[in-house]
């Protein structure tokens, strides 16, 4: 039995189909990111609102021979489902290799029992989870001698929780909220108990034909305090009334009260709910950036960065501009960035490639770029400071690159003195405007003008500016202006230019078509 | 006589724009009517005149139709009071040079209409830099090592005189350029517009006396690209 166990543990952990099917069921049913399980919550979804329906249609009519086999259909889907399940929520193989490892280890006999144990109390505890009592509950209608039963099927509606993510954070709101719910069910009880013991010494001893028993009572104060009031109980001594009265007033209180409670904690959850799935795509990003502070820089740069299709994530403590209909799209947080654990949260650690730092408050930058260097001593981190002295600081603080925004549009403004037509195009340049725009261009190793010298490149056919290149070797090497009958070009080797951006395009697509070239030289051009 | 230039308010920006001119020689005058700000200016070595601008009389006293002034920069943190100053100066100053600090995208339509010739978004440049530091950082290397540097690489405006080398040729045709070893980013037609053509647009342009060409090169090339226009001439 012993070794019959351990073999079947070692072989599944060693087999890779195992291990595959396991992780795809896993994917297409608890993964909450996954793609697959969305599909398949639909098809569920569908299942369970369409034998529902045949339920519901069953009540008065006779059944048709073709549902019945539906019904049949769908509870073997459940069925299965729910064994899948079961079998996904725990990995009873790796018990038995732990435990066997353990006793190796430390030269004990190795007794079965104890993993046998751990397995059953794993899988025990998936079976009287809610939402598996839930599955079990949707499926025991379907035995015929059970069809007492058939009310149970309605809790397959409550299967669909299972697939809806949000829904399940409502129950946290009401765990959240306990307190209140606690003091609001106290009043309710209070009131209740009050109400009905009045009306019960009142009226209960056959003054009132209608209230038989202490439960009438206690049915016409929860239909009263509701505000509902049927009227099929109304009170007929002046006692009863001025009960009904207060009854009335209060119940107003507790139908505020409850409102108030569950829209507050709604409203709280919802921000929460909105932030998780922000930072559950942000998880699934590579290579973004996060910028904090979404000022004017914010969202100048935001554009830039929408313009060239680069990932990027915003944290803002103020959500004010975030409700502009632009931003609506984007990735945003509300909250402190200089916070660190949320900078961990939004995955400045893992995913990142860089942290930009542009609120107009020179403390909260520096504390950004210290929490964020905290977490990742390779990330790229650029800061904006508002002061010349407090310049030196970011670097300090650990910053890449610190951007005074005065001082570049102090060199750009002076340029414009003295030098105005030289200043419009550097201006059109740097501003990128719909002009022409100064572009690098690699030379990749696939590209036909390795070894070619520059006056190869027809720059003249594409209307581009040749600037200069710079080095493969050493990137500082900036050689503005060679000799184009004497520089050869290199693998690596940047090309600076300036053309409108359709003539780079077409000028990029050159340099790797390697047939035109070919072509071109047949032809003796 | 030193050429001048104004700056309205002392503030970062125009802290920048003062040192950077200055260093071009240029005699900075730096008007501020808060009193720390004025001493503030005073001690960074410029003259000061503490008026406010607000009104016309203001803005008499300062003869700004002097010939010297080369340029007035309008750098005050308050849109409004910037829009006011600009349309104020424009309308008694008609040909005066004026830049205007703009701190929205939103704006720049108003502060054009108020009057200035120029307006710089510190926010809009400060942004595109980080997004080529991000991006393009060998161009970034580049632009710098150009525009703001002590390297000798320039870029510098040449303005074609009537019956110079290069009236009347057009743009492709300019051999003149290669063998200076200097690039031609483009021109700008005053008769046509104000707006600069440049050359990789494509556009052949015959160039013609009042014309001007903006180039890049090492200083010393054209320098003597300059000296060769200004002594040559045709025939």
């Amino acid at each position: 039995m012993k070794e019959i166990l351990v073999k079947v543990a070692y072989s599944l952990e060693s087999s890779q189909t195992y291990y595959k099917t396991k992780h795809f069921f896993y994917e297409l049913l608890e993964d909450v990111n996954s793609t697959k399980r969305k599909y398949f919550d639909f098809f569920m979804i569908f299942l369970v609102l369409s034998t529902v329906a045949i339920l519901i249609y069953e009540v008065n009519h006779s059944l048709l021979p073709w549902l019945d086999t539906y019904e049949t259909v769908a509870i073997i889907i459940f069925i299965i489902e729910w064994l899948l399940r079961f079998w996904v929520s725990s990995h009873s193989r790796r018990h038995i290799i732990e435990d066997y490892e353990k006793s190796q280890l430390l030269n004990q006999p190795y007794d079965w029992t104890i993993s046998v144990k751990k397995i059953i109390k794993e899988k025990f505890s998936f079976v009287i989870s809610p939402m598996s009592i839930i599955d079990l509950l949707a499926i025991l209608p379907y035995y015929r001698p059970l069809r007492i039963l058939r009310i149970f099927m309605l809790f397959r509606l409550f299967k669909i929780l299972r697939y809806t993510n949000s829904i399940k954070q409502f129950r946290h709101v009401f765990i959240e909220k306990k307190f209140e719910f606690l003091t609001l069910a106290l009043m309710f009880v209070m009131a209740v108990t009050f109400g009905s013991t009045i009306i019960f010494i009142y009226e209960g001893a056959g003054v009132n034909p209608n209230i038989h028993d202490f439960f009438d009572a206690v049915y016409w104060s929860v239909i009263t305090i509701s505000t509902v009031g049927f009227g099929d109980i109304s009170p007929v001594t002046i006692q009863g009334r001025v009960a009904t009265l207060f009854l009335v007033i209060g119940g107003m209180g507790v139908i505020a009260f409850f409102t108030s409670i569950v829209t507050t904690a709604l409203n709280e959850k919802l921000l929460i709910i909105k932030e998780e799935k922000v930072m559950g795509e942000a998880n699934a990003l590579n290579d973004f950036a996060i910028i904090c502070g979404f000022g004017r820089m914010g969202q100048i740069l935001a554009e830039e960065f929408l313009k060239t299709k680069q990932k990027f994530l915003i944290i803002d403590k103020n959500n004010e501009s975030f409700n502009h209909e632009k931003t609506q799209k984007l990735l945003t947080i509300e909250g402190d960035a200089t916070d660190s654990t949320l900078l961990q949260k939004v995955g400045v650690a893992n995913g990142a490639s860089s942290i930009i730092a542009i609120t107009d408050n020179d403390a909260v930058n520096l504390s950004i770029i210290l929490a964020a260097r905290a977490h990742n001593p390779s990330i790229y981190i650029i800061a904006r400071a508002n002061n010349v002295e407090i310049k030196e600081k970011l670097y300090i603080a650990g910053a890449n690159e610190v951007i005074l925004s005065s001082e570049v549009a102090g060199l750009v403004a002076s340029e414009y003195i003295g030098q105005p037509v030289a200043f419009e195009a550097i201006d059109d340049i740097l501003l990128n405007n719909e002009g022409a725009v100064m572009d690098e261009i690699e030379i990749l190793d696939n590209s036909n003008y390795i070894g070619h010298k520059l006056q190869d490149i027809n720059f003249e056919n594409f209307n581009l500016t040749l600037i200069g290149v710079i080095d493969a070797q050493n990137r500082k090497n900036f050689k503005f202006n060679p000799k184009k009958d004497q520089y050869t070009l290199k693998v690596k080797d940047i090309l600076i230019v300036i053309g409108f951006k359709e003539s780079i395009i077409q000028f990029k697509i050159e340099l790797l078509s390697k047939k035109l070239y070919k072509k071109r030289v047949k032809n003796g051009k | 006589m030193e050429n001048k230039i104004v700056i309205f308010s002392f503030t970062n920006i125009a802290k920048q724009i003062a040192k950077t001119l200055k260093m071009k020689n240029y005699h900075i005058i730096i008007i501020e009517e808060d009193e720390e700000l004025a001493q503030n200016a005073k001690k960074s070595g410029y003259e000061v005149i503490q008026i406010s601008l607000m009104n016309d009389d203001n803005i008499k006293s300062l003869h700004l139709d002097d010939s010297l002034i080369k340029g007035f920069f309008c750098l005050n943190n308050n849109k409004n009071t910037n829009l006011f100053v600009t349309l104020s100066v424009r309308h008694l100053y008609p040909k005066l040079k004026i830049i205007s600090v703009s701190f929205a995208s939103e704006d720049n339509k108003t502060i054009s209409l108020a009057g200035a010739d120029k307006i710089i978004n510190p926010y809009e440049i400060g942004a595109l830099r980080i997004f080529r530091l991000l991006h393009k950082p060998f161009i970034l290397d580049v632009l710098d090592n150009i525009l703001f540097s002590e390297s000798n690489i320039e870029v510098s405006e040449i303005t074609i005189k009537k019956n110079s080398l290069l009236d009347g040729v057009y743009l492709k045709d300019i051999q003149l350029i290669e063998k200076y070893n200097l690039i031609l980013l483009g021109l700008q037609d005053k008769e046509l517009s104000e707006k600069f053509i440049f050359y990789s647009s494509g556009i052949n342009h015959k160039i013609d006396a009042d014309d001007t060409l903006v180039v890049l090169g090492y200083s010393h090339d054209l320098k003597s690209f300059k000296l060769l226009l200004n002594n040559n001439h045709k025939q």
